[in-house]
C-alpha cells in the first residue's frame, strides 16, 4: 500500500513540475522546458520506479525543486568577456605597449631549458613593406627593433578579416637574467593604411591587469576591450630544439 | 590404430562436452570477423601498389591494426546484424542466451550492505578528487588546446578558452549560453552549433540559478561521471558475478581518462556517457534481450529501453552507439520488430526535437558541429569513388590505431584482452557488442575528425574486460599465498587489484605532473607513431 501511495505521489509531483516549468514562462521558453520535463524528466521519474517506490518519490522530489530553483531569481546567465576585440591603428603617434613579468619561476625554468625564444603579435591584416607595424622589444639587457611584414605570418596566417600571429624571433640573450621586458608595438610609416591589433582577456593569476596599455596619440589608456581585464595578444613564446614550444608567456 | 582412435574418442567427448555445456560446435562470430578482418587486412596491404604508409614496419603495423581493428568491428556487426535473418544466424554457435535465460537481475545485483554503500561512496570520493584537481585552467580539454600542447598554432597562451562566471573554461561554453538563457526565460530561442544537444544544455540551465553557469556545467558533468561509475559497477555484478569486476571497472571509470580529460569543461560529453551506461543498466534491468518475457513486459521492456536511447540523443550523439549495440547483441537474439520498435521509437524522440526546435523555436539543426556527422559520409563517399589506394591511404592519414590509443592507452587495451579470454562467453559477446556499437561510429567520423572522446563511449566494455583480467590476475596471485587463512589470499587478491588500479590511475593523472600527453592524444588521437 505504502509503495503505491508513493507512487500516486511522485506522479503528482512530476505533473506539478510540468506545471512549474511552463507556467507563466515565455512561449519559447515554455516549449522548450516542456519538452524536456516530459522527455528527460519524467523518463528519469519513470525510470527510478525500477530501484524502488522510494528512490521514484526522492527523484520526483528533486526534480521538482530544480525546476522551481530555475524560476527564483538567482545568477543572470552572462556573456563572458570577448576573447576577440581588435583595436584600429591608425597613425604612427599611436603606441600599443604590454609588459611581461619575467621573474616567475615558470617563466625562469622555461628560459633554462629553451633553445629559441620569439615574440608573437596578433593582428587583422596583411602585411607587406607599405603597411607594415615595428614591433619593438626593451629589457635591462638592451632593445630589439624589426619592422613585421607578410613573410613573419604564422599558423592560421592573420587576414584582413580574421586575426593571426606575426612571428618574431629574437635572441636569447636579451632575456638573460632579466625581471621585465616590455614591448611596444606602433605602425611604421607615415602612409601605413590602417590595421587592426587583437587583444583578449587575460585569464592567467598573477598577471598584473594594468600589463597592456595604449598610447592614443596623446596620453595612455587602458587597451579598449571589454573588461578590466584586457591585454594586447602580444606573447613570448619559449620553444626547444626540436621547435615545440615549451611556454607561451604574457 | 591407437592414434585415431584418441582422436575419434576426443572429438566425441569434446562433441559431448559441449552439447552438455549446451554450446555445439560453429564459428564464433567474433572469430569469423578476426579471420575476415585478417584477410581483407592482408588483401589491402598486399593487392594496392605501396606507398610512404608501407615504407617502414612501424608504419606497416599501424597501417595492418588500423584496417584489421576497422574491418572486425564492420564485419561482427555485420555478422551480427545480419543474424536477424535466420539463415545467417544458424551458420554460427547459438548463443548461451537462447538456451539459458540471463541471470535474474536480485541475484547479482546491489545488496545495499555497509559495504556497498561504503564503497559506493568511495566511488563518489575518487570522482570528486578528480574532478575537483582536473577543473579550470587544468582541465584536460582546455589544457591540450595550448600552444605548449603543440596541438593548435592559432591559439593563445590561455588556449581555446572562455571565461564562465570568472572561472576559465574551455571555448565552447561560450556558444551554450543563449540555449541556457533561452531554458531560463532570460534570452529569446536563437540557433546555435549545439540545437542538437539541448538535452544536456536543460540539465546545467536546472542548476544555472543557484550555480551559475560555469559550476552548473560542472555539476551536471560530476553527476554523469558518477552515474557511469555505479552503472559500470551494476554491470559488473550482473555480467560477472561472484567477481571484482564492477568493482574495478567502476574505480577504473572514476579515474578514467575521458572524464578527467571532460571534469568541468561545458561539454555534453560525461552526460552522453552517463545517459548511455544507464542505458546498458536499463536494458539488462529490462530483460531487453531475453525472449522468453510476456507481452506486457516486452513492451515495457521497448518503451523503456527506446525512451533511454532517445534521451542519450538528446544531450549527445548517444544513441548511435546505444542503437548499434542494441541491434549487434540484439540481432542473434531478439525479435526483428522489438529492434526496429526500439529504434523507431528513439528516433522519433530525437526527430520530436528537431521538429519542435525547427517549427516552434526557428532553431536551425545546422552549421558547425549539427553537421559534422553528414559531412563525415561526403568524404568517405569521395574516398572510396577515388578507388583502393585513396581508401587505404586514409586508414594511414587517419590512422584507426591512433584513435583507439587516443581513447584508452595500451595498458588498457593489453588487459581488456587478456579479459575477453578471461570472460564466460555470455558476458564476452556482450562486450564486445558494446566495442563494435560504439567503435563504428567513430571509426566512421574519423575522415572529418578523429575524436578519441567519441571512441570513448566503448569504456563499459575496456573497462569490465580489463576488470575481468585484472580480477583474473589478483585471483592467480591469491592462489600463491599459502597461507591456510582465507583473509590473507583476500588480502593479497585486494593488493594486487590496488597497485593495478593504481598503477592506471597514475597514468591517466599524469597531467598533474604538467604532462599533457594523454589530454593531448584524448583530444585529437595519436598519429601514425606508436
Amino acid at each position: 500500500m505504502i509503495p503505491r501511495h508513493i507512487g500516486r505521489m511522485s506522479a503528482g509531483i512530476a505533473a506539478l513540475t510540468l506545471v512549474v516549468a511552463i507556467i507563466g514562462a515565455p512561449w519559447e521558453t515554455a516549449v522548450a522546458r516542456g519538452f524536456f520535463v516530459v522527455s528527460i524528466g519524467f523518463g528519469l521519474i519513470a525510470g527510478s520506479g525500477l530501484i524502488g517506490a522510494r528512490t521514484q518519490f526522492a527523484t520526483a522530489f528533486v526534480i521538482f525543486t530544480l525546476a522551481v530553483a530555475q524560476r527564483l531569481p538567482g545568477q543572470p546567465v552572462s556573456n563572458p568577456p570577448s576573447p576577440n576585440w581588435t583595436r584600429t591603428i591608425t597613425d604612427t603617434r599611436q603606441v600599443a605597449e604590454h609588459r611581461f613579468s619575467l621573474s616567475e619561476p615558470a617563466w625562469k625554468t622555461a628560459l633554462s631549458r629553451s633553445a629559441s625564444t620569439s615574440l608573437l603579435v596578433c593582428a587583422e591584416a596583411i602585411l607587406d613593406q607599405l603597411d607594415a607595424m615595428t614591433v619593438k622589444i626593451t629589457t635591462t639587457n638592451g632593445t630589439f627593433a624589426r619592422v613585421v611584414g607578410a613573410e613573419d605570418a604564422y599558423g592560421a596566417h592573420p587576414r584582413p578579416d580574421r586575426g593571426g600571429f606575426y612571428r618574431i624571433p629574437i635572441e636569447r640573450d636579451l632575456f638573460d637574467r632579466v625581471d621585465g621586458a616590455t614591448v611596444t608595438v606602433s605602425a611604421s610609416q607615415t602612409r601605413t593604411p590602417p590595421f587592426r591589433l587583437c587583444g583578449t582577456h587575460s585569464i592567467r593569476p598573477g598577471v598584473d591587469p594594468n600589463a597592456s596599455g595604449f598610447f592614443d596619440g596623446t596620453e595612455w589608456i587602458a587597451p579598449p576591450g571589454p573588461t578590466s581585464h584586457t591585454r594586447w595578444l602580444i606573447e613570448l613564446r619559449l620553444a626547444d630544439k626540436d621547435g615545440r614550444t615549451i611556454l607561451a608567456w604574457y | 590404430m591407437t592414434a585415431p582412435r584418441t582422436h575419434l574418442t576426443t572429438l566425441q567427448d569434446r562433441t559431448r562436452m559441449n552439447f552438455q555445456n549446451r554450446q555445439p560446435l560453429g564459428p564464433r562470430r567474433d572469430l569469423a570477423a578476426g579471420a575476415c578482418a585478417f584477410a581483407i587486412a592482408g588483401f589491402a596491404i598486399n593487392a594496392v601498389r605501396p606507398d610512404d604508409s608501407v615504407s617502414t614496419l612501424a608504419l606497416l603495423l599501424d597501417l595492418a591494426v588500423s584496417l584489421w581493428a576497422t574491418m572486425w568491428v564492420s564485419v561482427y556487426a555485420m555478422l551480427s546484424i545480419g543474424s536477424v535473418i535466420p539463415g545467417v544466424r544458424r551458420m554460427f554457435a547459438p548463443d548461451p542466451e537462447l538456451v539459458e535465460p540471463d541471470p535474474p537481475v536480485g541475484s547479482s545485483g546491489f545488496r545495499a550492505g555497509k559495504r556497498d554503500w561504503g564503497f559506493a561512496i568511495l566511488l563518489a570520493l575518487i570522482c570528486i578528487a578528480e574532478w575537483g584537481t582536473h577543473g579550470g585552467e587544468r582541465n584536460g580539454f582546455l589544457a591540450s588546446s595550448r600552444p605548449e600542447a603543440g596541438m593548435e598554432d592559432w591559439t593563445a597562451a590561455d588556449g581555446y578558452a572562455t571565461v564562465l562566471d570568472g572561472h576559465p573554461a574551455q571555448g565552447d561554453g561560450l556558444f551554450l549560453l543563449n540555449l541556457v538563457g533561452l531554458f531560463t526565460a532570460e534570452r529569446p530561442s536563437i540557433s546555435g552549433e549545439f540545437d542538437r544537444r539541448a538535452g544536456h544544455v536543460w540539465l546545467a540551465s536546472l542548476l544555472q540559478r543557484p550555480l551559475g553557469s560555469y559550476w552548473a556545467f560542472a555539476v551536471v558533468n560530476l553527476a554523469g561521471w558518477y552515474a557511469s561509475a555505479i552503472g559500470v559497477w551494476w554491470l559488473g555484478r550482473h555480467r560477472w558475478p561472484q567477481t571484482w569486476t564492477g568493482e574495478i571497472a567502476s574505480v577504473m571509470v572514476a579515474t578514467g581518462q575521458g572524464f578527467i580529460f571532460m571534469s568541468t569543461a561545458p561539454q555534453a560529453h560525461p552526460a552522453a556517457f552517463g545517459a548511455f551506461v544507464t542505458g546498458l543498466v536499463l536494458f539488462d534491468r529490462l530483460s531487453l534481450w531475453s525472449l522468453i518475457q510476456a507481452r506486457r513486459e516486452r513492451w515495457v521492456a521497448i518503451l523503456g529501453s527506446a525512451w533511454m536511447t532517445g534521451i542519450a540523443g538528446l544531450l549527445y550523439f548517444g544513441h548511435i552507439p546505444l542503437l548499434l549495440t542494441t541491434w549487434i547483441f540484439g540481432g542473434p537474439r531478439m525479435r526483428v520488430r522489438s529492434l526496429v520498435a526500439v529504434s523507431a521509437a528513439a528516433f522519433a524522440i530525437v526527430t520530436a526535437w528537431q521538429v519542435i526546435g525547427e517549427t516552434l523555436l526557428g532553431l536551425r539543426f545546422s552549421g558547425g558541429n549539427n553537421d559534422l556527422a553528414g559531412g563525415a559520409i561526403r568524404i568517405w563517399l569521395r574516398i572510396i569513388s577515388e578507388g583502393g589506394w585513396a581508401l587505404r591511404w586514409q586508414f594511414h592519414a587517419g590512422s584507426i590505431r591512433g584513435l583507439l590509443v587516443g581513447a584508452f592507452y595500451y595498458p588498457w587495451w593489453i588487459l581488456a584482452i587478456i579479459g575477453i579470454f578471461a570472460s564466460p562467453r555470455r558476458s564476452r559477446d556482450w562486450a564486445l557488442a558494446i566495442l563494435a556499437g560504439t567503435l563504428l561510429p567513430a571509426i566512421a567520423f574519423s575522415p572529418q575528425f578523429r575524436l578519441p572522446r567519441a571512441a570513448y563511449f566503448a569504456f563499459p566494455a575496456v573497462y569490465l574486460l580489463a576488470g575481468a583480467a585484472v580480477y583474473m590476475i589478483s585471483q592467480m596471485i591469491a592462489t600463491r599465498v599459502t597461507s591456510r587463512d582465507n583473509h590473507w589470499r583476500t588480502a593479497a587478491g585486494l593488493v594486487a587489484c590496488a597497485a593495478v588500479i593504481a598503477c592506471l590511475a597514475g597514468l591517466t593523472n599524469l597531467d598533474l605532473t604538467g604532462d599533457q600527453t594523454f589530454n593531448v592524444w584524448f583530444h585529437e588521437a595519436q598519429e601514425n607513431g606508436w
